[in-house]
Parts: structure tokens; C-alpha cells; sequence
């Protein structure tokens, strides 16, 4: 059940897809379109993991849904982060920091 | 964490109870993603077009993104099976007439198995309805040529008293012909007499009222009964008050002091006769130094085997041998269970008929599988586009287990449904007294032996055609259009037909074999005439008929005036009709040869009336026949042990004992003339041999009876004989005169039965015929199925090879050459299925051995023509496809191609 595996692709997608919606409510192609902006093109999510991820997502209660209207009427299914969701972006996030650092630490290693 | 559980509950629950809300969704979802992806790469100057292609290029393949998202919901399995069975239902109903005849195919085999099943579990599998019946026994005493003897009277006592491992012991006594009077019309009943602690020792408590007292059951007393069920019905309608009543039971009073329950039945009677009711034995049987007459029924103690109670008592049995050398030298215990001491008879037929559905089972099994292997065939390339398309070879595998699954469940349930159609009809099969256990029905165990039967069919037959299906090259198949032969594929289905034919080869033997020494057996001469006899048994009142002499004159009295009645050829009268069941051997001391302990002759005795020899028409080889003039004054000539009483008047001058011997005994005994030897019965005067008849078969028509002697019953009257009245018409017919006759001479004697003699010695026939006909069934069945099994895969090799049979033709082939190149696969496959068919048979030869007459397993005879039948049937089944062949137009192949 619990996925605490911190050098997994799946984790990694989980947390950007976590911390992508904990700025608000935000449909399935704008997660994407988010995420590579933000990591200035050099994330490119492969869509086809995006909703497998955010089922996935969704059922363990990290994040909920609802569908909404979006600009120019479009329907659409809004993700949001839920309290259990923002406990595990934070820890998730913390274990990132970690590793990465780790990692750092290893690879400066002389 | 447990909130996580909780939504994880709740997620699942909605995805499960709302998939089809949630694809919508997702679908949805799915699309609104694609519409913004292709704007916002037409925003960066692609044409419209262009932006969708590139759009769905980068979302990659959406149906593993459907499949995956749905995995994600965490039903995916339980969803996939309820797909995988509506596929299965969709696919079912695109080929009715194949789902049919498959399903038709399986309800038979199943049913019939089903049907076995039910008998098996009623005979041998329900538990009796005593309690804890796993600890009751019956004990037997043995001896140096018999292994379930009646126990002596001296011996039981010591056996109850100094056993460690009993928790009690109850001998039972039969008393046949008990009179019920003063309860409707005068009946003569089946009585057991038993020990105080017989209902304890069978753990079972009467529906109403109580057991006997030990007090009941002391000596002078035992004037207390209980009832059975049934005659509490029939004759005291069901009334509870008669408890405390008193019934008159062969002119004495008996107070009823309770009631058993329907279920119990115990002991069984003759023929499948079940007790009427019980009485205290109420007599000091000790003292019966020497007679055998007990049946001892007992219970083990919780923890002790019956092992353990066989040592127990033989060494009281040995301890009984120190004590008396003369009559218990070489006398030990034997205990058998009881529910196989039930069951002996029946066990063998049941465990063959239970192999024989099994063969049958494997044999639908087998052919299902191979009619499903050809639908694969056709359905290659719909697989092969699943494959295509994505689709795993495990998810495809499923779907088609799932649907032999679907199919066998099917049939399963209407295999059922024709069980307990044909349950009813078990009963009236199967001859009274086969069943001693209880009656057939469907329970808990049945049903489940169905479902069970169905679902692991289902899987043998599903799966090994469901992997042949699904291994396919997609890319191969698709261009090929979907028609060529696989190698494996057709050895595989080739395989199957051989099983097919092997199986079916030992079952039609069987039933040959059996149905061959059914007729043997029907051809039997018993050495009397059977035809044109009627039979009433009759049992004289103790009370009225009280001086023995007078019993003697009730036969000789009815027997005259029925020999002055038109229509009647000759009467006369046995204490046991011939094959009408049962035997009684009994020991005997030869004049002039010294005494054995424990190494007596043993004989089976008769007692019959002077008119008896003539009305069943037996010659005598020697000697007279029984004479009115042999009439004794002392009554009764055999005494049963040495303190009983020498009869009154025997110092009297008067007719000398005789007796009528068989031809076996005399050889056996007196080689060189049996006339005027004399023997002893137990304690009985010298007896002198009168004449010699042919030898009949008595107790059974399978083999001789061995040496058999007969006494008169104007020496050794009895109360219960069968009349037998030999007419010159229809026996039946005389029926009436027959009874008013009797009722003449005393009209107060209750008529149990009248029956034919036919009737009676058929009845012998009736579990031999139970089990032939159901084999025979079972063999016809397996036939029927090895030949469709045949026929499909021909009529399908033949369709697939019809451009190769045109190409012959046209390069000039024959109709022989092309009939003989269609046969050579068929003859190849019949002649390794018979092979090896009959190979199975002579080792299961001994299973089915001692259910045969006449003939042995391996009979080759036997085995010759079914080999043949299996050929000639074969040939049946190859003929439209051969002829098919054999009319190819090559013009018209070559241009379908």
C-alpha cells in the first residue's frame, strides 16, 4: 500500500502532480502544461501516465476531483489537493530534498 | 491511515457499483485533454488538422491509458471476470447450435454422474442414521469355513461380560411371522428380539414413549413392545396415546412402551424387509450350550478401533475355546464394521458404476474440449485482431475458460435438473433390499459433487483448447485470412479422439461383459421349474396351532383340498423358497466317521411337505420321496442344544427319521450309495436318508449349492412355510381359489404375499440388470460421443484439406485413392484408441470381475467384438465426410481458393 520508494519515477511523477494542484484546482491537461512550464521544458510528463497517476491519486484520497466548466465552456474534471494529500506532498517533498541531497553528497564525493 | 482505507473502501465501491459512469468520465476526460492539447498547438501556427494528429501522437496509446487508468481503481480483477463472463455469454450466442449441442452434451454426462453420485452417496458415503455410527460393529462368530456365523447362545454372555473395548453389545434374534391381532385385519409382521441395551448401543431414542427396562428384559417378563413407524401408521394411525396400550402379538398381550423413529430401520430383514417392531429377548440364554442363533450388534468404545475390539474378543473367544473343547474348538470373533457389513454386496456394483461415469465425464470432457478447438479455429482471426489490438494472452485465455466455464455450468444445472428427474426412478430400478441404507436423494452433497463436477469439467476442457487458441500470430493469421492448419492444433485434437476411443473401448466392454452374463445367467437351469407357481407364505399362530402336529396338519389339510381344485397341477410346501434369498447351513455328523470338533459337514437344510419335490418338478436319482406313513409322534426331531429337551413320547415306537438328500451331498458323503446312511443335525436322533434328488440351485444361480439336505415337516413341522402351488393356467389367476382355501381351513391366518416363483427368482436378477442397464446406457452414450468426437474432426480435416483433395483429383487421383487417404487418419487414430482401450481394460478387468457370469474380464471373445463394434461405429461416423471427399469437383475448389 504504501509507496515510499523515493527514487521511483511514479513517486516523482505523484509528488510533481501533488505540488502542481496544491496551487488550486486544476484540469488534466494543465497539470501537464503546468508542470512543463514551470521545470522550463525539461520536464516533459508522458501523457499517457498523467491519468493512470491521477486515479491512482484520487483513490488513495491525496487528491479529489470534481467536474466544473472551464474557459470557453469546455467541461471539465478539476483536481484539487486534499489535507491528506498536502501531508503527503510535504513529506514527499522532504524525502526529495533528501535523496537529492544525498545523492549530491555521493556524487561530489573525492 | 485508516481515512486512507476508508477512501480507498469508498473509491473502490463506486468504481465497482459506477464503472461504466466512471469510463464515461474518463472518456470524457480523455477527450476535453486531447481538444486543449490540439488549441494550443494550433495556437503555435499548426493547421487544424495537423494539431489533432500531433496531439494524439503525444498522448500515446489510449486504450493501455484506459487499461491503466482502470487498473488504477482497484477492481479491476472482479470487473474483469463479470467481462469476461458477458463476453463469454456474447460469444455463446453467436454459435447457438454448437453451445447447444455442447451444453445437451454436457447435461447428459454430468447428469449421469450426478445421478451415480447420488446412489453412492446415499449406499456408501451418508452416514448411517444411528449415533456416532462410526463406533457400531456387528460381531460374528467365526469358523474354519465361515466368516459371519451366528453367535451361541453360551457365548455371548461372556463375550458382553468380559470385553474391555465395548461400550455395550445387543444380540438381536429375528421373529419372523408375528401376529398382530386386534389392529385392524389379523398381520403377520417381522419382529426383532433384543436386549435391553439395544437402542443404546444404536445411539437412537424412540420418537415417542421409552426403551426397555433390564427388568423387561429378565427372564419371564418381555412382555413389552415398541413399534416401528411404519406399523404405527399403518396400524394405530399415528395415534401418540398408544403408548401404554396393550396389542395382542401372537395371542399374548404386549404393552407398547414406545415408538421408533421413520429412519430406523435396524437389523434388516430378508429382502430388503425392514422390523416391524422389537421385543425384549427376556430369556436366559446362557444356557444354550452350543446353539447358534444370535446376531450381535455392538459399539466400540470412544478411541478404540475395530482392530483393537477384534483382539479384545478373541481372546475371550479363546478363553470360551479352554472352556468348551466340544463346541467351541476353532471358533473365533470376527467384527466388521458396520456399515460395510451393509454395504458388501452393493459396494463393488456402486464403485464400477462410479468408475464407468467417470470414464464417461472424461470422455465429454474430452469431446467438448475438441469441438471448442475447432471453434478456435474458426475464431483465429478474431483473436488474433484482440492481439493485435492489445489485448494480453492471459486476458484472452480467461475470456475462453471463462466461456467453456459459462458452458459447463450450463450444462451442469441441467444435468441436475435431469438428476432429480430421474432420482424418483432410482427406487423402482434398483431391487428391493440393495439399498439397506437409505433413500436417494439430492442433498447437500450431491449438489455440491454437481457444481463441483461441472466447474473442474469446465477447466479441463476449457483450458487446454483456450491456450491452443490464443497462441496465434497475430501478424501470421491475418495475412494467412485465417485457414491454414496449425501442426500441434490437429495432433492435439487427434489426441483427443484416441482418448476418446480408449475410454469408451473399456466402458462398452463392461457393459458387453455384463449384459453377456446377465443372458448366461438368465440361461441357467436351477434344476426346478420355475414357470406356472404361485407362492404365499404363510405363518401359522403359535397359540392355535399349539401341539406341533398341528401345524403339520394345517399344509397337509390345505395341500389336499387345493390338489382336488381345478385348475392346480401339484401343491406343496418349503420353509424357503429356492432363490427367494437367504440360506441356512448347518452341521452335520456322519454315521461312521469320527468326530471333528469344530470340523463338521456343513449342509443347507430345508424343510418341505411330501407334495413338495413334485410341484417344483425334481426327479429323484435314488430312494423315495416323503410319505405321509414318515408322520412322527415326537415333535420336534432337532434339538438345538444338548440340555433341550427330548421331545415327548420319542421312546414311542413310530416312523424312523428321514430325510431327502441332494445329489452333491451324496457323492460328497456316500459315493457308493447314500440310501439308508444315517447323519445327525445337532442334537437329533440318528437320521436315515430316504432318497436322493437332482441337485437345484437354491441360494443362488451362480453357483451349486453345494450338499443340501431336506427334512419333513411331518418331522419337523414349522410355523412359517411358503405354499407353492404349481396351476395349469396363469398362476395369478388362481389366487383367489388359493386364498379361499386357505381362509377355509382358518380364517383367521393373515395372507402376507402371494407371488409367482418367477417372480421371486427374477427378482435375484434385479441389481445385476440395475447395473447392466446403467452401464449399457453409459457404454451407448460413450459410444454416441466417440463417434460425433470422429465425425467433427473428419468432417473438419476434410474441409480444410478439400484444395489438396482437388489438386489429387485433378492430377488424376481415384474416388479409392481419395476414400483410402481420408480413412488412413481415421483407421490410425481408431486402431491406437482401441489398442490401447483394450489394454486399459485388462487392468481394470478386476474391478468388474465379481459382478460377472460366465465370462472373465478378459474375455477375448468378448474384447474382439467390441473392438469390432468400435470399428464398424467408427466407419459410421467417417462415411458422409469420406463421401464428401470423395465427390470433391476439383474446378470448383481450385477456383474457391
Amino acid at each position: 500500500m504504501t509507496e515510499q520508494r523515493l527514487d521511483l519515477p511514479q513517486g516523482t511523477l505523484d509528488l510533481l502532480i501533488l505540488k502542481a494542484v496544491s496551487l488550486g484546482p486544476m484540469h488534466g491537461w494543465s497539470i501537464s502544461e503546468r508542470i512543463r512550464q514551470v521545470s522550463r521544458e525539461a520536464l516533459q510528463i508522458p501523457q499517457g501516465s498523467l491519468y493512470p497517476a491521477l486515479h491512482r491519486l484520487e483513490r488513495r484520497g491525496w487528491i479529489s476531483a470534481s467536474w466544473g466548466s472551464s474557459e470557453n465552456n469546455r467541461k471539465a474534471k478539476y483536481y484539487e489537493l486534499t489535507r491528506a494529500g498536502r501531508k503527503q506532498l510535504a513529506s514527499g517533498a522532504d524525502d526529495w530534498a533528501r535523496l537529492t541531497a544525498a545523492v549530491g553528497f555521493v556524487l561530489d564525493m573525492n | 491511515m485508516l481515512a486512507e482505507l476508508w477512501n480507498d473502501l469508498r473509491y473502490r465501491l463506486r468504481a465497482l457499483t459506477r464503472g461504466g459512469d466512471l469510463d464515461r468520465e474518463m472518456e470524457d476526460e480523455i477527450q476535453a485533454h486531447l481538444a486543449r492539447e490540439a488549441d494550443a498547438l494550433e495556437r503555435r501556427g499548426l493547421p487544424a488538422s495537423e494539431a489533432r494528429r500531433q496531439a494524439r501522437l503525444a498522448f500515446g496509446g489510449l486504450e493501455n491509458v484506459r487499461e491503466q487508468s482502470r487498473d488504477m481503481r482497484g477492481t479491476r480483477r472482479l470487473e474483469d471476470h463479470i467481462q469476461d463472463v458477458s463476453y463469454a455469454w456474447r460469444r455463446i450466442r453467436r454459435s447457438p447450435a454448437l453451445s447447444l449441442t455442447i451444453v445437451a452434451l454436457l447435461a447428459l454426462t454430468i447428469g449421469s454422474a450426478t445421478l451415480v453420485f447420488s446412489v453412492v452417496n446415499a449406499v456408501l458415503l451418508r452416514p448411517l442414521p444411528f449415533g456416532d455410527p462410526d463406533r457400531l460393529a456387528l460381531v460374528w462368530e467365526t469358523r474354519a469355513n465361515t466368516a459371519q456365523n451366528v453367535v451361541g447362545g453360551h457365548e455371548f454372555p461372556e463375550w458382553a461380560r468380559s470385553n474391555r473395548t465395548f461400550d455395550g453389545l445387543s444380540p438381536m434374534i429375528y421373529d419372523e411371522g408375528i401376529h398382530l391381532t386386534g389392529a385392524g385385519d389379523p398381520v403377520a409382521l417381522l419382529g426383532v428380539r433384543v436386549a435391553a441395551t439395544f437402542f443404546q448401543v444404536m445411539g437412537v431414542a424412540p420418537a415417542i414413549g421409552r426403551t426397555f427396562t433390564a427388568d423387561e428384559d429378565s427372564e419371564g417378563r418381555g412382555d413389552v413392545v415398541i413399534l416401528s413407524d411404519r406399523v404405527w401408521r399403518s396400524r394405530f394411525a399415528s395415534d401418540p396415546s398408544v403408548v401404554g396400550r396393550t396389542v395382542r402379538l401372537n395371542d399374548r398381550p404386549f404393552h407398547v412402551v414406545g415408538v421408533m423413529p421413520l429412519s430406523f430401520a435396524f437389523p434388516p430383514g430378508n429382502a430388503g424387509a425392514t422390523p416391524d417392531l422389537w421385543t425384549p429377548i427376556a430369556d436366559n440364554i446362557e444356557r444354550y450350550v452350543g446353539r447358534h442363533y444370535l446376531f450381535v450388534v455392538g459399539r466400540v468404545k470412544s478411541g478404540v478401533t475395530m482392530a483393537q475390539a477384534q483382539s479384545d474378543l478373541t481372546s475371550v473367544a479363546k478363553a470360551l475355546a479352554v472352556r468348551y473343547p466340544e463346541d467351541n474348538a476353532g471358533h473365533g470373533v470376527n467384527v466388521v464394521p458396520l456399515h460395510d457389513n451393509l454395504v458388501k454386496d452393493v459396494r463393488s456394483s456402486l464403485v464400477l458404476l462410479l468408475g464407468a461415469v467417470g470414464f464417461l465425464l472424461l470422455i465429454g470432457c474430452s469431446n467438448v474440449a475438441s469441438l471448442l478447438m475447432a471453434r478456435g479455429v474458426t475464431r483465429r482471426r478474431e483473436i488474433a485482431l484482440e492481439l493485435a489490438l492489445g489485448a494480453t494472452r492471459f486476458r484472452l485465455v480467461r475470456q475462453l475458460v471463462a466461456e467453456s466455464l459459462v458452458l459447463s455450468v450450463a450444462g451442469g444445472v441441467l444435468g441436475l435438473a435431469l438428476t432429480s428427474v430421474l432420482i424418483d426412478l432410482v427406487p423402482t430400478l434398483l431391487p428391493p433390499g440393495s439399498l439397506t441404507v437409505d433413500a436417494v436423494t439430492l442433498d447437500r452433497s450431491v449438489l455440491a459433487f454437481a457444481i463441483g463436477v461441472s466447474v473442474l469439467t469446465g477447466l479441463i476442457f476449457g483450458v487446454v483448447p483456450a491456450m491452443q487458441a490464443s497462441h496465434v500470430g497475430p501478424a501470421d493469421t491475418l495475412a494467412q485470412g485465417g485457414r491454414t492448419l496449425v501442426g500441434s492444433r490437429m495432433r492435439l485434437r487427434r489426441g483427443l479422439v484416441i482418448v476418446q476411443v480408449a475410454l469408451a473401448v473399456p466402458l462398452v466392454l463392461g457393459a458387453t461383459l455384463m449384459a453377456r452374463g446377465l443372458i448366461a445367467l438368465h440361461k441357467v437351469d436351477p434344476g426346478f421349474v420355475v414357470r406356472s407357481t404361485l407362492a404365499v407364505d404363510l405363518s401359522l399362530r403359535a397359540t392355535t396351532y399349539a401341539p406341533l402336529h398341528r401345524q403339520r396338519s394345517f399344509f397337509d389339510t390345505v395341500e389336499d383340498r387345493l390338489r382336488q381344485t381345478p385348475g392346480v397341477l401339484q401343491a406343496g410346501s418349503i420353509n424357503a423358497v429356492p432363490l427367494g434369498g437367504g440360506s441356512s447351513g448347518i452341521g452335520i455328523q456322519v454315521e461312521g466317521k469320527p468326530e471333528q470338533p469344530g470340523q463338521w459337514v456343513s449342509a443347507q437344510y430345508r424343510v418341505v411337505t411330501p407334495g413338495y419335490f413334485k410341484t417344483i418338478g425334481v426327479p429323484f436319482v435314488a430312494g423315495r420321496d416323503f410319505a405321509p406313513s414318515d408322520a412322527r409322534l415326537a415333535l420336534p426331531l432337532i434339538r438345538w442344544f444338548p440340555q433341550q429337551e427330548m421331545a415327548l413320547e420319542f421312546e414311542r415306537p413310530q416312523a424312523v427319521p428321514v430325510a431327502i438328500i441332494n445329489q452333491s451331498m451324496a457323492m460328497r458323503l456316500w459315493p457308493d450309495g447314500a440310501i439308508g446312511r444315517r447323519f445327525k443335525v445337532l442334537f437329533s436322533p440318528w437320521i436315515t436318508v430316504a432318497g436322493v434328488v437332482s441337485d437345484m440351485r437354491t441360494v443362488s444361480l451362480r453357483a451349486n449349492t453345494g450338499p443340501e439336505f431336506y427334512l419333513s415337516a411331518a418331522q419337523e413341522p414349522q410355523s412359517t412355510m411358503s405354499l407353492l402351488v404349481r396351476t395349469s393356467g396363469a398362476p395369478l389367476d388362481l389366487a383367489p381359489t388359493v386364498r379361499s382355501t386357505i381362509a377355509a381351513v382358518d380364517p383367521a391366518l393373515p395372507i402376507a404375499s402371494m407371488r409367482t416363483l418367477e417372480e421371486i427368482v427374477d427378482s435375484g436378477f434385479g441389481r445385476p440388470l440395475f447395473v447392466s442397464a446403467l452401464l449399457g446406457t453409459f457404454a451407448g452414450m460413450a459410444l454416441l460421443l466417440m463417434t460425433v468426437g470422429i465425425y467433427g474432426l473428419l468432417a473438419f480435416t476434410t474441409a480444410q484439406r478439400l484444395p489438396e483433395i482437388g489438386v489429387r483429383v485433378a492430377l488424376g487421383a481415384t474416388r479409392r485413392q481419395i476414400h483410402r487417404l481420408v480413412l488412413r487418419d481415421a483407421a490410425m487414430m481408431t486402431a491406437i484408441g482401441v489398442v490401447v482401450g483394450l489394454l486399459a481394460a485388462l487392468g481394470l478387468g478386476r474391478f468388474i470381475a465379481d459382478q460377472l457370469y460366465g465370462v472373465t474380464p478378459n474375455d477375448p471373445a468378448t474384447m474382439a467384438t467390441v473392438a469390432a463394434l468400435v470399428v464398424v461405429v467408427v466407419s459410421l461416423a467417417c462415411w458422409r465426410p469420406v463421401r464428401r471427399a470423395g465427390r470433391v469437383d476439383p474446378i470448383d475448389v481450385l477456383r474457391h481458393d
